[in-house]
C-alpha cells in the first residue's frame, strides 16, 4: 500500500527531535534533513509578565519554580500540539541541550517530559557532540557563538572534555548593544531629532537592523593601527538609511553610517571592558594550550562553526586572520607557534543555524542508540529525579 | 494594587478561575488545563476545512498540499489565472501585500495537479536530501561494526576459550590474531565501560584465555553485566584490520627515514579545504533595506535561507488538529470535540461552570484594618435548573506556600499566625434553580423573597431568584498584603444522575493596613 508520495504506511514512529535555544527553539522529526520549525523562545509568564531565559547565566531562586514551570508547559504544549502535530504519549524525544544548562531547569523539563506529556523515553544529549555529527568525525573543537553566550568545547569520541571548556557572555545580545550605542552617539552629534526617535525603539527592532545591515571587516583595525598599515584610501562603506514610525506616527528613517555597520561586531574579538577581556579568538587559543599535547594536532585540524551568530557575513575569514595574527605576535601561545596558517576550518553542506539539530536527527534515527534511551518505566520504578550524564552514563539495575 | 476576586482550588494545588477548570461527574474531581491528559482527536486543513488521517499527514509532512502562504505576509495565496499567447497560466496571488508568483520568481504552473510534480517534488527532496541519506548510511555502517565487535567481545567467546585454553596457548597464529592491534575505533567511548577499575588496570593489552581479573569471563564483581552499553572489555583487543608497521631494513638510518615520512605523512594528510566566503561588494555599498529577509521570512524557508527578498518562494499551510482532553484521576473524556471541521461544537462538555456554584463579592462595609471588624456579603449562583444544596461550610484563613518542601514549617506558622477572625453562623443552606419563566412573571422580586424564607437574617441575608446571599464577620489581627480566605464546602446537586462534590474557593481581598 503505497501513499501518495510513494512511501510505506507501516513505517516505525520516528522519534521527536527538540533542541533548546536561547533565542530560538528547533524542533522537527529524526531521520529528515531539515527542522520543521524555527521558532523564537518567548518564555513569557502570562500571569506576571516576566520573561525568562534558558542560559548559563540564571541566578533565579527556587522559589520561582512554578513560574518556570507554567511557562515551560506551555511552550511544549505548543510546540507538541500545534506545530509537530504529534501526540507524545507514542513518541520517543532526543533533547539537544546545553552545556552548562543549570542543573534545576534541566530536572524541570525531564519531569515535565515524564510526568505531564508521558513521553515513550528520553535521551539527553549535549549539543557539541551533536555538532561532530554532519562532518563524520569523531575528534573536533565546537566553537558555538549563540545569542546570549559562546562557548568553546573540545570532544574527543564523542565525550566532551569537561575540564576544558572556555566560556564567555560576547554573543549576538553584545553585537546588537554595541550597535544601538555606537549610533545613538554619533546621531547625538549630527541629527537630534533623529535621536529622539532611535533612542526610544525596541531592542526587537534592532535586532533586526544588526542583522539586515552587520557585517565583520577582514582585519581589526586596532592591529592595522599597531603596525601603521593603515590604508591612505580608506575604503568607503556607505549609510544605510531604516524605514520606521515618528512619535507622531509619521514614516520617517533613521541613518545608519557606516561605522557602526562595521563596527558593532568588534566586540567578539577585542572583548569587553567589564567582564570578558579577550575575544573569541583568544579563548580559541587558550582551549588549544590547555588541552593535552597528544589532541592538539587533531583538533586544530578539525575547527567547527556552529551557531547562528557565526552566519553573520565575514565571521570565519575574521576569526582565521586574528588567530594567525595571536600566534604570530603574542608571547602567550608560544608553546603553539608551529600551528600558524594550519588551523584548519570544517565545512559541511548544512547551514551554521541548525548543525547540532542534524546530529540529533541522526542519533534519533540510528536503532544502536535505542539502549541509550531512558524509557518511563525505568524512570518511575527507579524513582530517578534526572537523567544521569551522557559521559557518565550508568544506570545500576538491582536485580 | 490587587482587586479582589475569587478562585477556585484544582487538583493540582494551583489557583484558577471558575472558568478554566473541568468536573469530572463519575469521580466528582476538578482538574485544569495544566493537569488533565490531552490527546488529538482528528486532523484538517484550516483552508478548506476538510478532514484527514493521520498518515496522509504523516506523509506531507505536517503541511497542506494545495494551499501556499504568502512568503512575505504568511497570509494565503490565492490562485489566479493569465492568458499570454492564447494559452491560460496559473500563478499565485497575495491579497494583502500584492504578492504575485509569476513576476517575482516566474512561478507559474498549468493546471493545478500539476503543483505536487514539480514543485513539491522539489521540496521534498529537499527535507531527505543526499547529504542527510550519506549521514544515515555511514553512522549505520559504525554502528553494524560496533555491533560485530560487541558480540566478539562479549563473554561468549572467551567462555568458550577458556575451555578450550591449551590448544590456543600452543598456536601462535591464534595468539597474534588476537594480539594488540591500534588503539582507535569510533564511538567506541559510548559503548565500552570506560569508568570501571577493571579497565584502567590494562589498557591495550588482551588477555584472552587468561585468568586476570577482568581479563576474560564473566566477573560477578562486575555490576554492569547486564548493561547497556559494555563490551565490558578492552579497547585494543581486537580490530579486523589491524596494520603493523615492518622494520625489515638492514641499515638503521633508511629506516629512521622511512619512518619519519609516514609520520609526517599523517599529520599532512588532512586536504586543505578552500572556502570562498568573502565578503560580497553590496554589502559595503549602498543597498536598500526593505529588499532584505528578515530572520522570521528567513526562516520559513530552511533550505536556502536566502538574503534577498527576491530569492523567497511560497511555503505551504499548516494543518491544524481538534483535542480531546481526559480526566487525570479516572481517564473519562471530559471534553470531546465534533469530527467535522466545519462545526465548532463539542459532543462531550464537562465544565465546572456547569456544575458548582458561582462565588462573587457583592459588599464589603469597611475598608479592611487591624481590629476593626467589618462585613462581607457573598453571593452564591445556581446555574442548574434544578435545586442546589450546600453543606459543610467551613471558613478559615489561607496562606499560599510556594515551596513544597517547607510544607510542615509552614503548616506550623499557619497555626500560630492566623491573620483573622471570621465570624459565621450557619453551615448549610440550599439554592434555587433557575427558572425562566420568572423573568415574565408578574411577581416582582421583593414579594418573592418574602414567601418561602426560614433563614437566619444574619447568615443568609436575601434570596434573589437562583442566587443567595451569605453575611459573614472578619476582623484581621495582622497587617499583610494581601488578605485570604478560604471557603471549603460540599455541594450536591441532582443533574442526570445525583452528583456530590467537595471544593474549595479562595478569596482574595485587598491589603490590611
Amino acid at each position: 500500500m503505497n501513499n501518495f508520495f510513494g512511501k510505506q504506511i507501516f513505517e516505525r514512529q520516528k522519534a521527536v527531535v527538540i533542541d533548546f535555544g536561547s533565542s530560538f527553539i528547533k524542533c522537527g522529526f529524526a531521520g529528515e534533513g531539515i527542522p520543521q520549525a524555527f521558532l523564537p523562545t518567548n518564555l513569557i509568564d502570562l500571569q506576571t509578565g516576566e520573561q525568562l531565559e534558558i542560559t548559563s547565566k540564571n541566578n533565579t531562586s527556587q522559589k520561582k519554580i512554578q513560574i518556570w514551570k507554567r511557562t515551560l508547559f506551555k511552550r511544549f504544549y505548543s510546540i507538541f500540539f500545534d506545530i509537530l502535530n504529534v501526540n507524545p504519549k507514542s513518541r520517543k524525544v532526543v533533547f539537544c541541550e546545553n552545556i552548562l544548562l543549570p542543573n534545576f531547569i534541566k530536572e524541570m523539563i525531564i519531569e515535565i517530559l515524564f510526568e505531564k506529556f508521558h513521553v515513550v523515553s528520553l535521551l539527553c544529549v549535549p549539543s557539541p557532540v551533536l555538532a561532530l555529527v554532519p562532518f563524520k568525525k569523531h575528534v573536533g573543537l565546537v566553537i558555538d557563538l549563540g545569542h546570549s553566550e559562546s562557548t568553546v568545547v573540545p570532544v574527543y569520541q564523542e565525550i566532551p572534555l569537561y575540564s576544558k571548556i572556555e566560556y564567555c557572555s560576547l554573543a549576538f545580545d553584545s553585537v546588537v548593544k554595541s550597535l544601538r550605542s555606537i549610533s545613538l552617539n554619533e546621531l547625538k552629534e549630527t541629527n537630534k531629532e533623529v535621536h529622539s526617535i532611535a533612542e526610544k525603539l525596541p531592542e526587537t527592532i534592532w535586532k533586526e537592523i544588526a542583522a539586515k545591515t552587520c557585517f565583520v571587516l577582514e582585519q581589526s583595525p586596532l592591529i592595522l593601527k599597531k603596525e601603521n598599515k593603515e590604508k591612505k584610501k580608506k575604503e568607503f562603506i556607505a549609510d544605510i538609511n531604516y524605514p520606521c514610525l515618528d512619535n507622531e506616527g509619521n514614516d520617517t528613517s533613521i541613518t545608519i553610517s557606516g561605522k557602526a555597520r562595521s563596527n558593532a561586531a568588534e566586540i567578539l574579538f577585542n572583548g569587553n571592558s567589564q567582564n570578558d577581556y579577550e575575544g573569541i579568538p583568544y579563548r580559541i587559543l587558550e582551549c588549544l594550550m590547555s588541552c593535552n599535547s597528544d589532541i592538539t594536532i587533531a583538533l586544530s585540524q578539525n575547527l567547527i562553526l556552529t551557531g547562528g551568530t557565526s552566519m553573520v557575513p565575514g565571521c570565519r575569514l575574521r576569526l582565521e586572520n586574528e588567530i594567525n595574527w595571536l600566534l604570530e605576535n603574542d608571547p602567550h601561545f608560544k608553546k603553539l607557534k608551529g600551528l600558524q596558517g594550519k588551523l584548519i576550518f570544517q565545512k559541511h553542506p548544512f547551514f551554521n543555524n541548525y548543525l547540532s539539530w542534524i546530529g540529533g536527527s541522526v542519533f534519533g534515527y540510528l536503532e544502536i542508540m535505542n539502549e541509550k534511551f531512558v524509557s518511563l518505566q525505568t524512570f518511575k520504578q527507579m524513582g530517578l529525579k534526572s537523567i544521569p550524564n551522557w559521559s557518565h552514563f550508568k544506570i545500576e539495575q538491582d536485580n | 494594587m490587587s482587586l479582589p476576586k475569587v478562585e477556585f482550588k484544582c487538583n493540582c494545588n494551583t489557583l484558577r478561575n471558575l472558568s478554566d477548570l473541568y468536573c469530572c461527574t463519575q469521580c466528582s474531581k476538578l482538574s485544569c488545563n495544566y493537569c488533565c491528559e490531552t490527546k488529538i482527536d482528528s486532523y484538517f486543513c484550516p483552508v478548506s476545512l476538510t478532514g484527514l488521517s493521520s498518515d496522509e499527514v504523516s506523509s506531507s509532512l505536517c503541511k497542506s498540499n494545495k494551499h501556499f502562504q504568502c512568503p512575505q505576509c504568511e497570509s494565503q495565496l490565492v490562485f489566479q489565472a493569465t492568458t499570454e499567447n492564447s494559452s491560460q497560466k496559473l500563478y499565485l496571488s497575495c491579497n494583502y501585500c500584492r504578492y504575485r508568483s509569476d513576476t517575482a520568481i516566474g512561478l507559474t504552473f498549468k493546471s493545478m495537479n500539476e503543483i505536487h510534480k514539480e514543485y513539491l517534488a522539489k521540496e521534498r527532496i529537499s527535507h531527505t536530501g543526499k547529504e542527510m541519506e550519506s549521514l544515515k548510511e555511514y553512522y549505520s555502517k559504525i554502528s553494524k561494526e560496533m555491533l560485530k565487535l560487541r558480540e566478539f567481545n562479549s563473554g561468549k567467546f572467551h567462555r568458550l576459550l577458556n575451555v578450550i585454553n591449551s590448544p590456543y596457548k600452543s598456536s601462535p597464529r591464534l595468539r597474534k590474531k588476537f594480539s594488540t592491534g591500534r588503539n582507535f575505533s569510533p564511538m567506541r567511548s559510548i559503548y565500552s565501560n570506560r569508568y570501571s577499575q577493571n579497565e584502567r588496570t590494562k589498557l591495550g593489552g588482551s588477555t584472552v584465555g587468561s585468568n586476570n581479573k577482568g581479563g576474560g569471563g564473566e566477573n560477578k564483581d562486575d555490576k554492569f553485566s547486564s548493561s547497556l552499553m559494555s563490551s565490558k572489555k578492552t579497547y585494543g583487543s581486537v580490530l579486523p584490520n589491524s596494520q603493523k608497521m615492518k622494520f625489515n631494513y638492514t641499515n638503521l638510518e633508511e629506516a629512521i627515514e622511512k619512518r619519519k615520512d609516514k609520520i609526517t605523512n599523517t599529520i599532512h594528510k588532512t586536504e586543505k579545504i578552500q572556502w570562498t566566503d568573502q565578503i560580497p561588494k553590496e554589502l559595503k555599498n549602498k543597498f536598500n533595506v526593505t529588499q532584505i529577509t528578515s530572520l522570521q521570512q528567513r526562516f520559513s524557508q530552511l533550505t536556502t535561507q536566502p538574503r534577498k527578498l527576491s530569492e523567497l518562494s511560497p511555503q505551504r499551510i499548516r494543518l491544524m488538529n481538534k483535542k480531546s482532553k481526559q480526566c487525570p484521576n479516572c481517564q473519562h473524556t471530559l471534553i470531546k470535540p465534533e469530527m467535522n471541521p466545519n462545526k465548532s461544537t463539542f459532543k462531550i462538555k464537562k465544565l465546572a461552570l456547569f456544575v458548582l456554584p458561582q462565588i462573587f463579592i457583592s459588599k464589603i462595609t469597611e475598608t479592611f484594618q487591624v481590629n476593626k471588624q467589618s462585613e462581607l456579603v457573598i453571593s452564591f449562583k445556581n446555574p442548574t435548573f434544578n435545586d442546589m444544596k450546600i453543606s459543610n461550610l467551613e471558613i478559615n484563613t489561607f496562606h499560599l506556600s510556594y515551596q513544597d518542601q517547607d510544607q510542615d514549617q509552614n503548616e506550623n506558622k499557619n497555626k500560630e499566625q492566623t491573620t483573622a477572625n471570621i465570624v459565621v453562623k450557619g453551615t448549610e443552606f440550599s439554592i434555587n434553580g433557575y427558572d425562566e419563566s420568572a423573568q415574565f412573571s408578574d411577581i416582582t422580586l421583593e414579594e418573592e423573597t418574602t414567601q418561602k424564607t426560614n433563614d437566619d437574617p444574619e447568615f443568609v441575608q436575601q434570596r434573589k431568584l437562583n442566587k443567595v446571599y451569605i453575611k459573614m464577620l472578619i476582623t484581621p489581627t495582622k497587617a499583610i498584603n494581601l488578605l485570604q480566605i478560604e471557603l471549603k464546602f460540599k455541594v450536591s446537586c441532582v443533574l442526570q444522575s445525583k452528583f456530590e462534590s467537595e471544593a474549595s474557593a479562595i478569596i482574595s481581598l485587598g491589603e490590611v493596613n
